[in-house]
């Protein structure tokens, strides 16, 4: 079969079917049948081997417990804590809550790796807020889930984990490397919030005196030594990403106590509820490594590069392409899947054009987050518009002004490595 | 009837506590693995990392498992429902078709993949890999169990 054929067939029915709402983990199996069944040397048994071979991993693992750790985060009240230091930095500036909401998001975004955990914390807490104060419902929702997507961009990040333990590269210095593209979308979104600020003339709290940001500040202080613990951590070698998970959950739950806002019964119902979402979110990663391994079984990543390169395009072409072909993915299926799926294909292509494989992962991981919150399957957006009450096509016009400067911050992204790379060559040139 | 109701939803919830203890197991093994490793009186354990993959096999099937039940595997929702009933019927039991051709994949095929590795043993806990692979058709099993509940509820116990 050629390379085109297979491709064809494998995207034609996956599309077909998750278009008529077959779950996307089964279909992205099922779409592999026919080829299957056209191929003499491969039996269902790869269907099988590849799932069970995927979730044999180590990394893997650290994706449990980073949801758990956000979810406990969220339980725990470190959500609240992060909302009074963050009133106390940039609620005096105009459209105050617009601007702790995108803040909080990104100091929430360096306690946990969940960007959908960020939208369901933060929105909770800051969307009926703003609705109090009398800002734009649509206006209140977008902010709050395009600010999540900063949970998955600002380490640590689960989609990080899940890219290089995918591509094999390595996950500290993608971690460090998403701080600045992370900081420069906060930044971007704040500027947008202060030109609606001014525009419907929205509220700003008082400046906070110097004592009430300190008091503020040694509140949130416990949780934002997380991001630190797991940074230090995995840089300087004393423990794996994976245990830097681990130490994540347990930090939180020693925060739990010392609240005292964390007993047993909330612990199992959070242990529960991480284990479900797991379960749905990893079986994708499984059925994906077989679609993605048929692929590579028909050469599709080759032709696709020998494809490309005939363009002639440079790198800055190629990765302008790559980051076109993650923000449409990133519309119709989720993240996790889509880096198993298409950054293996994306990869060789990056590889041929000289581009490095850090910056290949951050554009990806910045595209992919852009998914989030675009539909049909902008999974923060849809939690935030349930959390608001208002139907998603209603917010989308806000979606998308806000997500324009971001869209400016990406472009920027792909054609300026250095902002990628710049952090991990300081830090940990080894890993580079 | 009734009883076989009363079991499947035994079962589930028994899933959701067998889940919930696993990753909580889980989480212990990979602590004791940190631990050992920094201080000086807790022995190190080569098998931690193995079990806890092993494990984590486990947490995902099962959860895959659950996930049938509750309904609650990622769907895009592009298309809208149809106006007519009878469209949404043949629809909603196409969807179930595929499910059950994935399910019976992973349960019937999942048993000649289990009794494979049965013969295997891992590199260092040394523990049959019968134990992990089960997973597989237990994964497929139970999800055939589920759908099969779902297509009594959605048939007969509306016509009731």
């Amino acid at each position: 079969m050629e390379p085109l054929v297979a491709a064809s067939a494998l995207f034609g029915v996956f599309i077909a079917l998750v278009l008529l709402r077959v779950p996307v983990a089964f279909a992205l199996a099922l779409a592999c049948v026919p080829v299957i069944l056209l191929t003499d040397s491969v039996s269902f048994f790869a269907i099988i081997d590849r799932t069970y071979n995927s979730f044999n991993s180590f990394l893997l693992l650290s994706v449990p417990f980073f949801l758990l750790s956000a979810n406990l985060m969220n339980a725990t009240g470190v959500t609240k804590r992060l909302v009074a230091l963050a009133t106390a930095t940039v609620g005096h500036f105009p459209g105050g809550l617009g601007h702790i909401n995108v803040f909080v998001s990104m100091l929430f975004a360096g306690v946990s790796g969940s960007s959908t955990a960020e939208a369901a914390g933060i929105g909770k807490v800051l969307v009926p807020a703003m609705l109090k104060q009398g800002y734009d419902r649509s206006f209140s929702i977008a902010i709050t889930a395009c600010a999540s997507v900063m949970g998955v961009i600002i380490p640590p990040s689960i989609l990080m984990l899940i890219w290089g333990g995918t591509m094999s590269i390595s996950v500290g210095a993608l971690f460090l490397a998403g701080i600045i593209p992370g900081v420069a979308l906060g930044l971007s979104m704040m500027a947008t919030v202060y030109f609606y600020a001014k525009k419907y003339n929205y509220p700003r709290f008082e400046k906070p005196s110097l004592s009430h940001f300190i008091k503020a500040f040694l509140g949130a202080a416990p949780g934002l030594v997380t991001p630190v613990i797991i940074l230090v951590g995995i840089s300087f070698g004393f423990f794996t990403p994976t245990e830097a998970s681990a130490i994540a959950v347990v930090y939180s739950v020693m925060l739990g106590i010392a609240y005292g806002s964390l007993n047993t019964r909330t612990f199992f119902l959070y242990l529960s509820d991480s284990a479900k979402l797991v379960g749905i979110t990893l079986f994708c990663v499984g059925t994906a490594s077989v679609f993605s391994w048929l692929l590579a079984y028909y050469r599709v990543p080759q032709a696709l590069v020998t494809l490309i390169q005939g363009f002639g395009l440079g790198p800055h072409g190629v990765i302008l392409i790559i980051a076109a072909v993650f923000l449409f993915v990133g519309l119709f299926i989720d993240a996790i899947p889509a880096i198993i799926v298409v950054g293996s294909i994306m990869y060789p292509l990056a590889q041929a054009a000289g581009i490095h494989p850090i910056h290949f992962s951050i554009v990806g991981v910045v595209a992919l987050a852009f998914g989030l919150v675009t539909p049909p399957y902008g999974m923060c957006l849809l939690i935030v518009a349930r959390i608001g009450e208002m139907q998603v096509h209603n917010v989308l016009k806000d979606v998308f002004t806000i997500l324009l400067p971001m869209l400016g911050i990406l472009l920027l992204l792909c054609l300026v490595p250095e902002i990628s790379l710049f952090l991990p060559r300081l830090i940990s040139p080894q890993f580079m | 009837m009734k009883l076989i109701e009363k079991t499947i939803e035994a079962l589930h919830k028994g899933l959701v506590a067998l889940q919930a203890a696993l990753l909580g197991l889980l989480l212990l093994i990979v602590i004791y693995q940190i631990c050992a490793r920094w201080i000086t009186f807790i022995p190190p354990a080569l098998w931690t990392e193995e079990i806890a993959r092993f494990f984590l096999v486990w947490v995902i099937f099962l959860g895959a498992a659950i996930g049938v039940r509750e309904r609650s595997h990622f769907v895009l929702e592009v298309l809208s429902e149809s106006k007519s009933r009878i469209v949404n019927i043949v629809w909603q039991s196409f969807i179930i078709v595929m499910e059950i051709a994935f399910c019976s994949i992973f349960f019937f095929r999942g048993l000649s993949y289990a009794e494979v590795l049965r013969w295997d043993i891992s590199d260092v806990a040394q523990i049959s890999m019968l134990w992990i692979g089960a997973s597989v058709p237990v994964f497929g099993g139970l999800s055939l169990i589920f759908l099969a509940d779902l297509i009594f509820q959605k048939t007969f116990k509306k016509a009731l």
